[in-house]
């Protein structure tokens, strides 16, 4: 219950506009309009902003044009054009996907004979790594380590090494999942990458390592034998295993 | 209820607040009709048309000004800040919209925004809505906005 003895306390300059804008609730507004006619401080205030809020809207009044006259029927051609044009691209899309399937499966067709001279020169080439894409990098960090940077983390990739003189070979591979087939002398790993993308393998010195991705033969490297891959960012270096035994590799 | 309804009520409001923004008719009238296409296209409901719209605009004419206009090569009218002559041929009413223009223009967005729509006589919860605010706070935002305003149009 209001308390007659005791006057309101002063509005802030929001809730004042916000009366002088109708936008109190009816009670708040008859209890602020009751302080501000009876406020001096307050009334200065409405005053203000009331002298602010003219010269606002005079102002941009004086600007004006007058209002075109809008037409719906411009708005829903737009509308129309653009219904039309969005699902276009999506259409083309499809339709050229299913019209390479089709060309593709007609016999004797150009792009039949085309990917059939590819899949040709892939399988008589196995020289060339095709998976220089997928392995960007093979290095060795240390005598008894390797670095793999897989370029497509999906891909497993296999790794063999073989001591000679028949000892346990233990392997420590970080941030992948990594089945180990561990025998005497010989080591072999099948990794799952994950979404690793750099791979470290330590393992105590070998006389042979080998990588194969998918079953070929990415990288060998025998003792003291240091083999190279074509150079480039984007293929396979160098790897060099310091041979810590001088016996015969196992084939 | 139907589209031209919606289009009947809120074109001169809408118009009326994106010219005052641009002070440019040809870029008030594209800004205006793609809200509408927009709305057009969109399944918002007659009865939340009006701060949808509002928002609509804000946005074009605010965060996407640059690609949008750039689109129509419009761009220059924009980037130059210039503003149409009024026309009246009444000096004193060019004087004045030009120093409310240059006021205004002195703001930051969100003030302008909210007092150009004040202006359109948005409600406290519309204005909230579209700016992104507690509706408790749009008159304290708009009094301060009013207050800067005026120093600016009064000049130091």
């Amino acid at each position: 219950m209001k308390d007659p003895e005791r006057p309101m306390a002063h509005s802030d300059e929001g809730e004042i506009l916000a009366w002088m804008d109708e936008q109190l609730s009816s009670l708040r507004a008859a209890e602020v309009e009751e302080h501000v006619r009876g406020c001096e401080a307050c009334s200065a205030v409405l005053r203000d902003l009331q002298g602010a809020a003219a010269a606002l809207g005079h102002g941009l009044s004086a600007g004006d044009r007058p209002i075109p006259r809008g037409s719906t029927l411009a708005v829903r051609r737009r509308a129309l054009r653009r219904r039309l044009i969005r699902p276009l691209p999506a259409a083309a899309v499809l339709v050229l996907v299913f019209a390479t399937g089709a060309l593709a499966m007609v016999p004797g067709s150009p792009l039949r004979s085309w990917i059939a001279a590819r899949n040709h020169r892939a399988s008589a080439s196995p020289a060339v790594p095709p998976t220089a894409a997928l392995v960007t990098r093979l290095s060795v960090v240390s005598p008894d380590s390797i670095d793999i940077v897989v370029g497509e983390p999906r891909d497993t990739l296999d790794v063999q090494l073989v001591r000679s003189a028949g000892l346990r070979i233990e392997v420590e591979t970080e941030r992948a999942h990594a089945l180990e087939r561990l025998e005497l002398g010989n080591a072999q790993l099948r990794i799952y990458p994950g979404t690793a993308r750099r791979l470290r393998i330590r393992f105590p010195r070998v006389d042979r390592v080998r990588v194969l991705l998918g079953g070929r033969n990415l990288l060998s490297s025998a003792s003291g034998v240091q083999e190279s891959g074509p150079s480039g960012e984007d293929s396979i270096t160098s790897v060099r295993i310091a041979p810590t035994h001088a016996g015969q590799e196992r084939p | 209820m139907s589209f031209e309804s919606v289009y009947e009520r809120h074109f001169a409001p809408l118009f009326r607040y994106v010219h005052r923004w641009t002070r440019d008719r040809d870029a008030a009238e594209d800004v205006v009709q793609e809200t509408f296409v927009r709305y057009l296209l969109s399944t918002v409901p007659e009865s939340e048309a009006r701060p949808w719209l509002f928002r609509v605009a804000s946005n074009l004419l605010r965060d996407d000004r640059r690609r949008y206009l750039r689109r129509r090569r419009l761009g220059l009218k924009w980037a130059s800040g210039r503003t149409e002559m009024p026309e009246s041929n009444e000096p004193d009413r060019a004087i004045e919209t030009a120093r409310v223009g240059d006021a205004l223009r002195s703001l930051e967005e969100r003030d302008r925004m909210m007092l150009l729509m004040r202006e359109e006589g948005c409600s406290y919860h519309e204005i909230a809505e579209v700016v992104g605010v507690a509706p408790t706070s749009v008159g304290t935002l708009l009094a301060r906005a009013l207050r800067r305003f005026k120093e600016a149009y009064e000049g130091p």
